[in-house]
């Protein structure tokens, strides 16, 4: 799976990070950081959930 | 379970829609939307679309690809007007459509002002079609009164100032965004308005429109009169729950819910602005929200309770939510109604960037970031630990050492 983040769209609101936290954190300067790009298919479900849950689309999974 | 139907089909239906598809229901899965648009996104109504060209095309929130995996009964361009509880039926036009799981999710739309109808350049904004209307008019106006200080009025005077219009705002109360976030901050908020040349008129309200077809004046509780050749009236939004009057479900400003989004009746629930529900994170009775996170964590939690009820779970959520107005970003995250105390933590009102903290009892309840992303975040995870006043004032030395 890739994970593909467009920081700049980021409005810090958290949410990738409380649905993925294995994939997403929000870093020191408020804004998402990729902890994973490639995670393993097992994450799909919560990756998909943070995908849909950013405020702003600024991530997308691709299988 | 086998027949889902899902009523509204914006942000909240799409997400209640996608997880159920993702918690493996297989059944048939109906979505009823009023709009003829597939799904899409409304915050950049008021910003990006109306600052700059954007296709609105780019706003849907499904590709083809998804949608046709989701494999849904898609009905669009026409409202369900009736709900039948005991029949467990959904009138949409001349069909209804027999369910065994429902979730409403309707959302809200502009409220409008009396006679608003009967005259041309008064607009609300809600849609698509608003949003583009609003566009056109800022490239031929030179006088752009906003009614309404809340977020999207003004984010709507940030978009007309940067087409070069003269923008004026009317604001009913003492400082714009003062509902939300109270007199100080509200204020400071102002500033950002009256630096960026806008004439900010508070605690006036709006008496009258003058024009002969096309608004020409306003004119104002106050006895003055203000050129206009488009208004924007951003006065809050009303739930959509006409439909339901006679369905036996509670209505009152909003569907009725339980912790669960449960409606009142097994297997009938609501999600997003259309719903009124309590958070545990707050604390106290139900609540309607018009936040843009709040609708997708209501749908995801909608969608498991209503597939799974005996192991409901209840909504628990830290409210967060953003605006985009001139250069700046507000972020807002917490409860900031109903204050013991509010005090900036960092930075003053006179500053390009601060934050503000909301007291109750010994607790930071909610905090307001104006142009601070950084120490954001830190707050955002002190409330959702559910941290102590005193610990928001000891990060907001750490960060200013
Ligand atoms: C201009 C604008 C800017 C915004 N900016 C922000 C922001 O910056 N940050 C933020 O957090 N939030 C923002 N919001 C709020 C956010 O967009 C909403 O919280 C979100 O759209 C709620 O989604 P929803 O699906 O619950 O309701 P809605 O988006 O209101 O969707 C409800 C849908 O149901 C349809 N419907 C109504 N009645 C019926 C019926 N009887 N039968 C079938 N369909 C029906 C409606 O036509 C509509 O398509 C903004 C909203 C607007 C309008
Ligand atoms: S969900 Fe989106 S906006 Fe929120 S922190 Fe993650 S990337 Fe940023």
């Amino acid at each position: 799976m890739q994970i593909t983040l467009e920081v700049d769209k980021c409005i810090g609101s958290g949410s990738c990070e409380m649905l993925a936290p294995e994939v997403f954190e929000v870093g020191e300067d408020g804004l998402a950081e990729l902890l994973d790009a490639t995670p393993g298919s097992e994450m799909e479900s919560k990756c998909r959930a943070a995908e849909e849950s950013c405020p702003t689309q600024a991530i997308s999974v691709e299988v | 379970m086998k027949e889902i139907v899902v009523v509204g089909a914006s942000l909240a239906g799409l997400r209640i829609c996608q997880n159920l598809r993702r918690a493996n229901f297989e059944g048939n899965l109906t979505l009823v939307g009023a709009e003829k648009h597939l799904p899409y996104d409304r915050p950049p109504l008021s910003k990006t679309m109306l600052s700059s060209e954007q296709d609105p095309g780019e706003l849907t929130l499904v590709s083809d690809s998804e949608l046709a995996e989701l494999n849904l009964n898609l009905i669009l361009g026409s409202p369900a007007t009736r709900l039948d509880t005991a029949a467990r039926a959904v009138t949409v036009g001349d069909e209804k459509i027999f369910y065994d799981g429902l979730i409403i999710a309707t959302g809200a739309r502009a409220r409008k002002l009396l006679k608003t109808d009967d005259m041309d350049g008064i607009h609300t904004l809600r849609t698509i079609e608003d949003s583009l209307a609003i566009r056109s008019a800022l490239h031929s106006s030179s006088s752009v009164v906003i009614v309404g200080a809340g977020f999207i009025g003004s984010e709507v005077a940030a978009a007309a100032r940067h087409h070069g219009c003269e923008v004026s705002i009317i604001e009913a109360g003492g400082a714009p965004l003062m509902r939300g976030l109270g007199l100080e901050v509200g204020s400071a908020c102002g500033q950002l308005h009256e630096s960026h040349g806008v004439n900010l008129r508070v605690g006036v309200q709006v008496q009258d429109f003058y024009g002969s077809q096309t608004v020409e004046e306003v004119q104002l509780s106050d006895g003055s009169r203000i050129a206009a050749d488009l208004v924007v009236v951003g006065v809050g939004a009303t739930p959509n729950t006409e439909w339901l009057n006679d369905s036996g479900l509670t209505i009152d400003d909003g569907v009725v819910c339980d912790a669960s989004l449960n409606a009142g009746i097994p297997g009938v629930y609501a999600a997003g602005d259309v719903a009124r529900v309590p958070n545990q994170w707050m604390g106290g009775g139900p609540l309607r929200t018009e936040h843009w996170t709040t609708a997708t964590e209501h749908a995801a939690l909608a969608a498991k309770n209503l597939l799974q009820p005996a192991d409901s779970t209840p909504y628990d959520s830290v409210p967060f939510v953003w605006s985009d107005q001139y250069e700046d970003r507000i972020q807002i995250a917490g409860d900031t109604g109903g204050f013991d105390e509010v005090s900036f933590l960092i930075g003053s009102g006179d500053e390009e960037a601060f934050v503000v903290g909301y007291r109750k009892g010994e607790h930071l309840a909610g905090v307001m970031a104006l142009n601070s992303m950084r120490p954001f975040v830190q707050y955002r995870r002190l409330l959702m630990a559910r941290g102590q006043w005193s610990q928001a004032l000891d990060l907001a030395q750490e960060m200013d050492g």
